[in-house]
């Protein structure tokens, strides 16, 4: 499966989805005009990627371990929408048997933006997720 | 040029009097691009910082500002031939202990009952019921045509931690014109003060029709220094940027613009000795064929008699006049190296041919208001 990468915009976040490098990452501000053009892709991508994950559990017995980072500095309500999908097949993942989780990454002077992840976090209770404060 | 005492320009006075309690305040009438919504978003990031407003405070600040200006594009894209008078409006306010955010724009009568249950709802819960109905709606909800998920309004509730006040009034057979304010509670609050700003939101209201009046697309009120005069000059550059602008700027107004501006940090008095930026207010107006840009600021009654005797001065000169004292001006005080205070005036007169206009009203037993017009012919 082709990696998935968008620059960062004014109004976007930077996205990396690199299955090579098994790399999974959001981050920076996300506010799109269009929520769904940036977002749709994305969820598309994400559910496609379930198609890999059994190939390779079924050739190898063993699928590689998606670390999603979702590493925010602000996103609109919109956004939030989307995320929550995202998140819900990243849990998924679990459900089918593949190892996956969630890391959080926050300014940590922004605890708000920490208890938007404790809040997501809730919704996909399968899904582990972890807190990454960061430290300027 | 007509040199009147009349009361042309009450309403600037009146204005910077009404706005004066607030710490800004940015007002924007007309369309809305993307191009102008980053530079509200930057140019008020600015002001926050120039409040020294904490990091929390401000992101809250930015998520309200993003979730109006988005509602407001969004509903802007759905009504036919945007004329001036069906345009969107956009304020910010800083007081000392919060943030006035408030938007107004035309709906389809259709959308009004559906708007206002929506409101109601999320108005009539507390903190922990707002939370699970935002948790029900992220699980559950579908996004709505126009791209929202009804998360908008319970996300401003909960960032403010206050109710959403609103009002729809008639517009015509098919719309409504919708106003909402929502107010985020900086650290410092106190509930005195609060009740003091009770009326904000009628204010904001009447300060729409001013605008709508006297023609007036930007109005900033506030402190005035190097860093957010770059910042006004950028958002008017944006406001007048893109198809579905109100107004496009032309180099001469641009140049007039941000010498008034200048002239407003560098020249004007405040009440304070030794303040970092000067109290003032600034406005950009547009007709068919001209722009009209309107400064205000208040001046110490020494200067006053030196300032009217100038003013004079540049009124009773004819054009080529003009440009020989303008260039004596310069050629001095490039020789002195010093700021060559006053030849804006005759810049400013060069430009419009001397479509400029003043006004002088007192204050104080210490200060008078000045305010200062131009007119500036669209390419």
């Amino acid at each position: 499966m082709n990696a998935m990468i968008l620059e960062a915009t004014n109004t976007t976040a930077k996205l990396v989805l690199d299955p090579t490098k098994n790399i999974f990452e959001i981050s920076g501000e996300s506010r799109p005009e269009n929520t769904g053009k940036y977002f749709n892709p994305v969820v598309e991508w994400l559910n496609g990627y379930q198609n890999v994950l059994y190939f390779q559990k079924s050739n190898y017995g063993k699928s590689p371990k998606v670390s999603f980072k979702f590493s925010f500095d602000y996103f609109n309500s919109t956004s939030a929408k989307y995320i929550a999908d995202m998140l819900t097949i990243l849990e998924k993942y679990v459900s089918n048997g593949y190892e996956a989780e969630a890391i959080w990454v926050y300014d940590a002077m922004d605890i708000d933006m920490k208890e938007s992840g404790e809040e997501f976090a809730i919704l996909v209770p399968k899904l582990p997720f972890t807190y990454q404060p960061i430290n300027d | 040029m007509n040199v009147k005492e009349d009361s042309k320009f009450d309403f600037v006075y009146i204005l910077f009097k009404e706005m004066m309690r607030y710490d800004m305040s940015y007002l924007y009438h007309g369309n809305f691009s993307t191009n102008l919504t980053d530079s509200i978003l930057s140019f008020s990031e600015t002001c926050l910082d120039t409040i020294g407003e904490s990091t929390k405070v401000r992101k809250k600040v930015y998520f309200i500002m993003v979730e109006s200006l988005q509602n407001i594009t969004r509903h802007e894209e759905r009504i036919e031939q945007l004329d001036a008078d069906r345009a969107s409006y956009f304020v910010l306010q800083g007081i000392n202990n919060g943030y006035f955010i408030t938007s107004g724009n035309f709906i389809k009568n259709e959308a009004v009952k559906h708007i206002k249950s929506r409101i109601d709802m999320v108005n009539s819960l507390d903190p922990d019921s707002l939370k699970l109905y935002q948790q029900e709606v992220l699980e559950s909800g579908t996004m709505s045509d126009k791209g929202g998920a009804g998360l908008g309004l319970i996300e401003m509730a909960r960032k403010s931690g206050n109710k959403l006040k609103y009002e729809f009034s008639d517009a015509d057979k098919t719309h409504s014109y919708f106003y909402s304010q929502i107010k985020v509670t900086s650290e410092k609050d106190s509930p005195d003060v609060d009740q003091k700003y009770d009326d904000n939101f009628i204010n904001a209201k009447t300060t729409h029709e001013h605008l709508l009046q006297n023609k007036i697309n930007i109005v900033y009120q506030g402190g005035f220094n190097n860093e957010n005069v770059q910042g006004i000059l950028t958002m008017i550059n944006a406001a007048g940027d893109g198809n579905s602008s109100s107004f496009s700027i032309s180099d001469k107004a641009y140049q007039a613009i941000s010498e008034l501006l200048k002239n407003i940090y560098l020249h004007a008095d405040c009440f304070e000795i030794d303040a970092d930026s000067k109290p003032g207010i600034f406005m950009l107006g547009s007709d068919k064929d001209s722009y009209q840009v309107v400064t205000g600021n208040l001046v110490k009654k020494l200067k006053s008699d030196a300032l009217l005797a100038k003013m004079k001065d540049v009124l009773a000169l004819d054009s080529k006049k003009i440009e020989e004292k303008y260039k004596q001006l310069m050629k001095s005080a490039a020789i002195s190296k010093k700021q060559n205070v006053g030849a804006g005036f005759y810049l400013m007169s060069l430009i419009s041919n001397n479509l400029i206009d003043y006004s002088l009203q007192p204050v104080s037993d210490e200060f008078d208001f000045f305010t200062f017009s131009v007119k500036v012919k669209a390419n």
